[in-house]
């Protein structure tokens, strides 16, 4: 039975309408974009408004000295960012821009460099040590593990374009570690591919179950 | 010799789109085995205390997802099973709906005939904007990092919330977004804060790495397939209960066109006489 929730027909025939694109670009498809586009905004801002509520009411319910004085500080700085629209005084924007870039980038330099590349490389030196103990099925795994991230580091930051005696070995090693970069970029596209099926799946059951009543 | 019919790609399309069509509307429940990274998370969570807190939460996300959905609703079934407690922690804008809405569509709430009251077993904090600072500010100091729930509740007058402080007092942070290297980086690195990244299949291969810097404390699973897995082992059928079906089908579909086409290939240079 056809659904009678207004809220599945909106969502199904939005639906169909972007799956248009695959005619060919046309006013059916932009339609859906710019609904979608809209929505989102929309949703941003209420969103946005009431965070900023929320998060000083605080301050007209008798918060404490010291919250305050941070929460005061805050406002004034999201003030002072607001600037950025006028083009006479959009200086003021750039100390809250620069606190916020100082203390994401600080934060991020330390988290990422500590996680990412330490851990991942003390996590290849480490199990450089299992490769012999661990079951023929893992220790192959390790192998193909410690192998693709060398060989990606290899690639990526000593890339050596020399040209002197014995350079064939570069050129081999420069071929195996491209190799390599490139079988994980198939991995990932390969989910990829996983990911959007997947998606089609649930569209196509919105569609013929839940709106059209099939099934 | 036998004439073959030429092997259009229309008509492999047409077979890949019924099999979605069929599939969507008659779920023929496909066998799936539960693979390891799926079934560690599970273990892990089952293993949980009584009572602790978790967290659903995090940033990177633009719209609603479906595939972080299918695994995390599976997820919070079983956090709710378990008796443990929950707290949605949404750092992006639209985190918060995503997030509100995997707890409702898990149907833990009272008010669904669960067994979580708000307030005692979940609480929905406001979207918490600053990106990674944010999370920082969260994982150090909740109270500070937002006074309020997000209905404008204090924090006070919430029972969960006096166990809930800092890092320390989180027993498994759930990432249904994008953004698994924020929590990794300031809450696993930082706190030691065991977490779990519903990824989405195409994210799945870049955190999988996580799995083993952290072995038993970072625990990943893959989109929709993962979502599958989970629902098995928790007895419930949901996103990717339907999603499964679809892959299998066409999974059998595209092996079946890969050795017709070769076939096709073979007797047409085998006619043309360069075999």
């Amino acid at each position: 039975m056809i659904s009678s929730d207004p809220w599945i027909w909106i969502s199904c025939i939005l639906m169909l309408m972007a799956f248009t694109l695959l005619y060919g670009d046309n006013p059916f498809f932009r339609f859906a974009e710019y609904t979608f586009i809209s929505v989102t905004i929309g949703h941003d801002i209420v969103a946005g408004i009431q965070t900023v509520i929320l998060r000083f009411s605080p301050l007209v319910r008798g918060a404490l000295l010291v919250d305050s004085l941070r929460l005061g500080l805050t406002f004034i700085l999201g003030v002072m960012s607001l600037f950025i629209l006028w083009k006479k005084y959009a200086w003021i924007a750039s100390f809250p821009i620069a606190i916020i870039m100082g203390i994401g980038t600080g934060l991020s330099i330390r988290g990422g460099v500590m996680t990412d590349v330490v851990g991942n490389m003390r996590t290849v030196i480490g199990e450089g040590a299992k490769i012999f103990t661990a079951s023929p099925v893992d220790g192959l795994g390790i192998v193909i593990r410690i192998v693709w991230t060398v060989s990606g580091i290899f690639y990526l930051v000593f890339t050596l374009f020399y040209k002197g005696h014995g350079n064939k070995v570069f050129v081999y090693l420069r071929t195996f570690s491209k190799y390599a970069i490139m079988s994980f970029l198939g991995l990932w596209l390969g989910n990829q591919i996983l990911q959007v099926s997947g998606l089609i799946s649930l569209a196509f059951r919105i569609i013929f179950r839940d709106w059209l009543g099939f099934g | 010799m036998v004439k073959i019919t030429e092997l259009k790609s229309q008509y492999i399309w047409i077979i890949i789109w019924i099999c979605y069509m069929f599939t969507s509307m008659y779920p023929i429940g496909a066998t799936l085995m539960v693979r390891k990274n799926t079934l560690d998370l599970w273990q892990f969570t089952e293993n949980l205390p009584a009572k602790s807190i978790v967290v659903l939460g995090g940033d990177g996300i633009w719209g609603f997802d479906q595939e972080s959905t299918a695994a995390a609703v599976a997820w919070v079934k079983q956090c709710a099973r378990r008796g443990l407690r929950l707290v949605n922690v949404p750092l992006s804008v639209e985190s918060w709906s995503v997030e509100w809405k995997i707890v409702e569509m898990a149907k833990v709430l009272e008010k669904d005939g669960g067994p979580w009251k708000y307030g005692v077993d979940f609480v929905q904090f406001p979207f918490i904007p600053g990106g990674d600072a944010a999370f920082v500010s969260f994982v150090n100091d909740v109270w500070k990092t937002s006074p309020t729930d997000s209905f404008g509740t204090l924090l006070t007058e919430l029972p969960l919330m006096k166990d809930l402080h800092n890092g320390h007092d989180i027993a498994l942070w759930g990432v249904p977004h994008w953004n698994i290297s924020q929590v990794i980086r300031f809450g696993t690195s930082g706190f030691g804060i065991p977490a779990a990244h519903f990824a989405q299949a195409g994210g799945f291969v870049v955190s999988l790495q996580y799995t083993y810097i952290y072995p038993g404390k970072v625990f990943v699973t893959n989109g929709l397939l993962g979502g599958a897995e989970y629902e098995k082992l928790e007895n419930y059928k949901g996103l990717g209960y339907i999603a499964n079906d679809g892959y299998t089908l066409y999974s059998i579909a595209f092996v079946a066109f890969f050795i017709l086409g070769n076939f096709v290939m073979l007797r047409r240079r085998e006619g043309e006489g360069k075999l």
